[in-house]
């Protein structure tokens, strides 16, 4: 009887001992595979391999060589590295290494899936950077963020989201985090398409990279294919930057209330057609049954399909809900200039569009003028004022 | 000092949890857990021993269950691969433009490729599209139901929308200067009655596309491309419209939908060459002045299977692996195929 105990406690032991920390790794993106259904295993773990070349580890990450650029220009290795790794604390002082692990993998997951521990607690779910889309920034659909606009996020949070602000991190920390979060995005970038490449291309029995192999003339010519694909995907990053929409000053005439009325004209026409998602009431209860792109992948209105892929991993799709204008919360942020940018460039990744090209300047910003008299409508009080007086009074 | 854990992710957690299933399964087979029936004078040693078996299998089961993170659906990626890897994709490819210097067969003139695309058995049946809201009277005049698009068949089984494309490399010098002039030219893509009037549509990635909206509403043309065009979401306001230039080539067809009326879809594609086109609603298509005399690669593709693998073309069955079609013309020919689709494909 003793013997077993004893038996059933070592193993016990031993069992937690193996279980304490397995090496950090990042994870193959099988929702996207599945979605493209050419990849098979042997095909995945040769990108997974490829990836480890370009890109390294959670713990050593690396940044790909190219002939014909500089990717040090993108991404830094050097800023980065503090945010790569297990957290470790030398002293009371500020964590030298691992703060993208300790203050982000927990929603965005170590590899920048969106799936960390807490994320399918949380509504909206937590962003996956592996499209490469971002919503709230400066440039327009197709654009990357710029870092200034990666920033501007890190800083402030996004209101109504869980998503907190990290102001308190001293500059540097906030530098190595925004270069960590692009280099997760690059790196989910390069990967898509390199599922995107086996499943157009490849048979079932070819790999995307035949290292160690014998045929050296067919290794330079995937090696060339692997470039390529990194290239474009590091120079979009790298052309952000120069993307950012300009935005023409306000119109001078400082007519506020005529601007509310313009914008309210415009918010109800059939140009720039705010009502049918917004609602006529601007309550967020126009069109509801809508989805963004990030869902759209894992074929939400077909059930059966998309139980395939949260049994991958996805989490349980959701509609997207137009904003509640009447709340006064800006995700992408509350400055006039933040929203001037969400209605003329769109909300990339979901079904918020452009603005029309016909639609001028100072039409936008009569736009961004209702907009944001909005919260301040009696409406949106919810209450009328003789009823507090009445209140008051019993 | 603590290091943090893998992500004990849901996809971690969905397979282990399937991992459990299996591991208690597999262990209440081998282990025996009880022998027999005890003698009475047992029976009290023995329940102590089986809970501490039931702990052991406990720790396993937490062991497997909970330990089971990281890879998931692939095998585990192998660092000594992966260090070669590193070492081929970092040496400087000097020999990296051997692959423009190779030498390929030119091209002797050009030919017609032309068919039909015939529907063997019954076409599926189409669902009514979700018409709502207060367009109602703009996207289904009348009340009447609204089907989906997506499997036309025209006269005598004929199939729309199926989409050929060359994916082959098609050097600047083979095209044939009518082509040349229209590299940059405008096309239009318009929508009525809450339907973007192409299902499937196929444009070169040099074209400026002109999106029409030929309704008294307002639509938004959300393009989704996959990888090297740019995507592209506009309002276009009430009979107005709105240009979008894709910049870059896209291997497959990518959705287009339209927000505000989420039944509207339609397929999009851009390519680099001229050589694609879209059988019309009798399933009849026409590309003209290909290339000839060197082997082209087509795809075949339609929404429903997505890449046309198996077809009977002039009454002989033939695979295409992912669609692939491949074809030489002759001269100054014309091609005409024959293509029968099974109706099964398209369920």
């Amino acid at each position: 009887m003793g013997r077993a105990w004893a038996a059933a406690v070592g193993v016990c032991l031993l069992l937690q001992a193996g279980c304490n920390s397995p090496e950090a790794a990042f994870h193959f993106n099988a929702v996207y595979a599945h979605k493209q259904s050419g990849v098979t295993k042997s095909q995945a773990k040769n990108v997974k391999e490829i990836l480890i070349a370009q890109f390294g580890t959670p713990d050593e990450p690396a940044i790909p060589a190219l002939p014909d650029m500089d990717v040090s220009s993108v991404i830094s290795l050097d800023r980065l590295k503090m945010s790569a790794g297990p957290v470790e604390r030398t002293d009371d002082t500020a964590p030298r290494r691992g703060l993208y692990r300790e203050h982000c993998a927990h929603c965005h997951g170590v590899t920048g899936d969106g799936r960390g521990p807490t994320a399918r607690f949380l509504n909206p779910y937590p962003r996956d950077y592996r499209r490469g889309t971002s919503k709230f920034k400066s440039t327009p659909v197709g654009g990357r963020p710029t870092h200034a606009d990666l920033k501007r996020i890190l800083v402030d949070g996004i209101p109504g989201t869980a998503m907190p602000s990290f102001k308190l991190l001293a500059a540097d920390e906030l530098e190595s985090l925004i270069q960590y979060v692009k280099y997760l995005a690059i790196r989910g970038e390069v990967e898509r398409s390199y599922i995107l490449e086996i499943d157009a291309e490849l048979e079932e029995e070819d790999l995307l990279l035949n290292v160690p192999g014998e045929d050296a003339e067919q290794v330079a010519d995937q090696v060339e294919v692997i470039q390529d694909i990194t290239s474009m995907v590091l120079s979009r990053w790298a052309n952000a930057a120069g993307q950012a929409t300009e935005v023409p000053s306000h119109p001078v005439d400082d007519d506020k209330l005529a601007s509310i009325t313009r914008g309210r004209e415009l918010f109800f026409g059939t140009t720039a057609n705010c009502v049918k998602c917004h609602g006529d009431t601007a309550l967020g209860d126009g069109q509801t049954t809508d989805y963004d792109e990030w869902t759209k992948e894992i074929d939400p209105t077909k059930p059966h399909l998309a139980a395939e892929y949260v049994a991958l991993g996805a989490f349980t799709p959701r509609n997207i809900r137009p904003r509640n204008l009447r709340q006064g919360v800006y995700r992408g942020g509350r400055r006039p200039v933040d929203i001037y940018w969400r209605i003329k460039n769109g909300i990339e990744g979901t079904p918020m569009p452009a603005a029309p090209a016909t639609l001028r300047s100072d039409d936008i910003w009569h736009l961004v003028d209702y907009v944001r008299s909005l919260p301040y409508e009696a409406l949106s009080e919810g209450r009328t004022k003789g009823r507090e007086f009445q209140r008051e009074r019993n | 000092m603590f290091a943090f854990r893998s992500q004990p992710s849901f996809s971690g957690l969905g397979f282990s949890s399937l991992r459990f299933l299996l591991s208690s399964k597999k262990i209440r087979m081998t282990t025996p857990l009880t022998p027999q029936k005890p003698p009475l004078r047992a029976t009290i040693s023995s329940m102590r021993r089986a809970s501490a078996y039931y702990l052991l299998l406990a720790a396993l089961l937490v062991m497997l269950g909970g330990c089971g993170r990281g890879s998931s659906v692939a095998p585990k990626a192998e660092m000594d691969i992966a260090e070669a890897m590193r070492a081929a994709l970092t040496v400087e490819s000097a020999e990296g433009d051997s692959s423009a210097a190779v030498e390929q067969a030119d091209s002797t003139g050009f030919a017609t490729l032309k068919g039909r695309f015939l529907l063997d058995g019954s076409p599926p049946t189409m669902p009514v599209l979700p018409v709502k809201g207060d367009d109602v009277a703009i996207c289904a005049p009348g009340g009447a139901p609204v089907f989906s698009n997506a499997v036309v068949v025209g006269k005598d089984g004929g199939l729309a929308n199926v989409l050929l494309y060359v994916t082959s490399n098609i050097p600047d010098n083979w095209l044939h200067e009518a082509d040349v002039a229209t590299a940059t030219a405008t096309v239009d893509f318009d929508q009525k009655q809450c339907i973007f009037l192409s299902r499937v549509f196929a444009m070169r990635s040099t074209q400026t596309l002109k999106i029409l909206n030929s309704d008294p509403i307002g639509h938004n043309t959300n393009i989704t491309p996959k990888q090297r065009a740019t995507p592209f979401n506009q309002t276009i306001g009430a009979n107005s419209f709105a240009l979008y230039t894709p910049g870059g080539e896209e291997r497959a067809p990518f959705p287009v939908s339209c927000s505000i009326h989420p039944w509207m879809k339609a397929w999009m594609i851009t390519r680099g060459n001229p050589y694609f086109a879209v059988t019309d609603k009798d399933g009849y298509f026409e590309i003209p002045r290909v290339p000839s005399g060197v082997e082209l690669e087509f795809r075949v593709w339609h929404e429903r299977p997505a890449y046309i693998e198996s077809a009977t073309l002039s009454g002989v069955p033939v695979k295409w692996p992912k669609g692939r079609m491949k074809i030489s013309l002759e001269k100054d020919a014309t091609v005409d195929m024959n293509v029968s689709l099974d109706a099964g494909l398209f369920n």
